[in-house]
């Protein structure tokens, strides 16, 4: 153990449950819900992360349905890019045309530990 | 001790313990069913879950020729997340086993914020557990915390067509990236643009009872995106799920404009969360 580190084991000693100097996490930064009164004439909108400035982020929007045009909601879909170092989430609709309705979605996002 | 700073960087500087952000533990396991179809499973988690999802490896797509290739590949994909109540959840999972008819011994990983899922902390002794200044926990050494199969966070897979061809299903209607590990016994955390309904035009002729609108014919394919793996490279792809006819006075109206799928992907290894 040559590095400092926080090393979790399980209780007989056999397995590395965590370890600080090796592994990758995640962090849990915010959630929000995303709508159909959120969107633009584009069917998009953005959302900057300005006190996330010069971390990399990750985040999903998940859509209650679980078929879109079946049960005739449109899914939403997100994109991480970044300003500069600001953290900014794309969230649009895939079809700029359809006339379904637009699925609500709960944008979830997460820290990754990493630097930009 | 408010205001006490704890951080603790891994061996390429990326922040993995901190004061300053909640982490996430292992909560449990399901099923996901072996059959094609699409799927609701219950999980119990207090605040929203993070769910990865196992993907099937190595699974052969088929050999059929023209539409018939779309309908036969195999896949699986989250494809839905709604609350069911207080603190369960229903996990949509759409299952495509192509030709192989079969995708068994694949599950569905559930993960939930520590702060919420341990409020008190895990009961485990003697055991290393951080709380914010906000007396939440956000660590506990308890509890499997959650950890990624290395560095993937800028893993993203962007599939471009709304749907392929009719005959031709896999010109650009596929994609697929190349993960510095083997993709066997793993799980991924990742969003698609799910199910689509097209329908293809192949003909029409006019109506016999004198009607003025010509009789439209369509083959519709209803098509999921899909995630499989193969080696190291993970996949995303457009698998047909089923397939009718119909025909229609004066035509259908067809979507024209999509803008491509991104996919952020985090990757797990499934020995790590049995």
């Amino acid at each position: 153990m040559a590095n400092p580190a926080i090393r979790v084991l399980n209780d007989a000693g056999s397995e590395v449950l965590f370890d600080s100097w090796t592994d990758d996490v995640l962090f849990f930064v915010a959630e929000q819900v995303v709508d159909s009164t959120n969107y633009d004439a584009n069917r998009q909108v953005t959302f900057s992360y300005p006190q996330l400035a010069g971390r990399k982020i990750m985040a999903y929007i998940d859509a209650p349905y679980g078929s879109g045009s079946i049960s005739g909601n449109l899914i939403p879909s997100c994109r991480v890019t970044y300003s500069g170092t600001m953290p900014v989430v794309f969230v649009f609709i895939d079809d700029t045309t359809g006339a379904y309705p637009i699925a609500p979605g709960l944008l979830t996002i997460m820290l990754s530990g990493v630097s930009l | 001790m408010t205001g006490a700073v704890l951080n603790v960087q891994n061996s390429r500087g990326h922040l993995t313990v901190t004061r300053d952000y909640v982490g996430y533990g292992y909560l449990s396991k399901a099923a996901i069913p072996a059959t094609q179809g699409i799927y609701d499973i219950w999980v119990s988690c207090v605040g929203t879950p993070r769910i990865f999802f196992d993907i099937p490896y190595n699974v052969a797509d088929s050999s059929g020729q023209g539409y018939q290739q779309a309908l036969g590949k195999a896949g699986v994909a989250m494809a839905g997340l709604r609350s069911g109540g207080t603190n369960a959840w229903i996990v949509t999972v759409i299952v495509n086993p192509g030709d192989s008819g079969s995708l068994p011994g694949l599950y569905i990983r559930v993960f939930g914020r520590v702060d919420l899922n341990w409020p008190s902390g895990s009961s485990r002794v003697p055991n290393l557990k951080i709380w914010t200044d906000a007396q939440k926990l956000c660590f506990d050494a308890g509890v499997r915390m959650l950890k990624l199969a290395g560095d993937t966070y800028e893993t993203e897979l962007i599939l471009t067509n709304a749907v392929p061809g009719l005959y031709d299903p896999n010109n650009n209607c596929d994609a697929a990236i190349t993960l510095p590990f083997s993709m066997a016994n793993k799980s991924i955390a990742a969003q698609t643009r799910s199910t689509l309904s097209y329908p293809y035009n192949y003909g029409s002729y006019p109506p016999f009872d004198g009607s003025p609108e010509e009789i439209y014919q369509y083959h519709i394919i209803t098509y999921n995106t899909l995630f499989a793996a193969s080696g190291s490279q993970l996949q995303i792809k457009r698998c047909g799920t089923s397939d009718s006819f119909t025909e229609v006075p004066g035509g259908m109206g067809v979507v024209t404009t999509s803008k491509p799928a991104y996919s952020r992907l985090a990757v797990i290894d499934n020995t790590k969360f049995p």
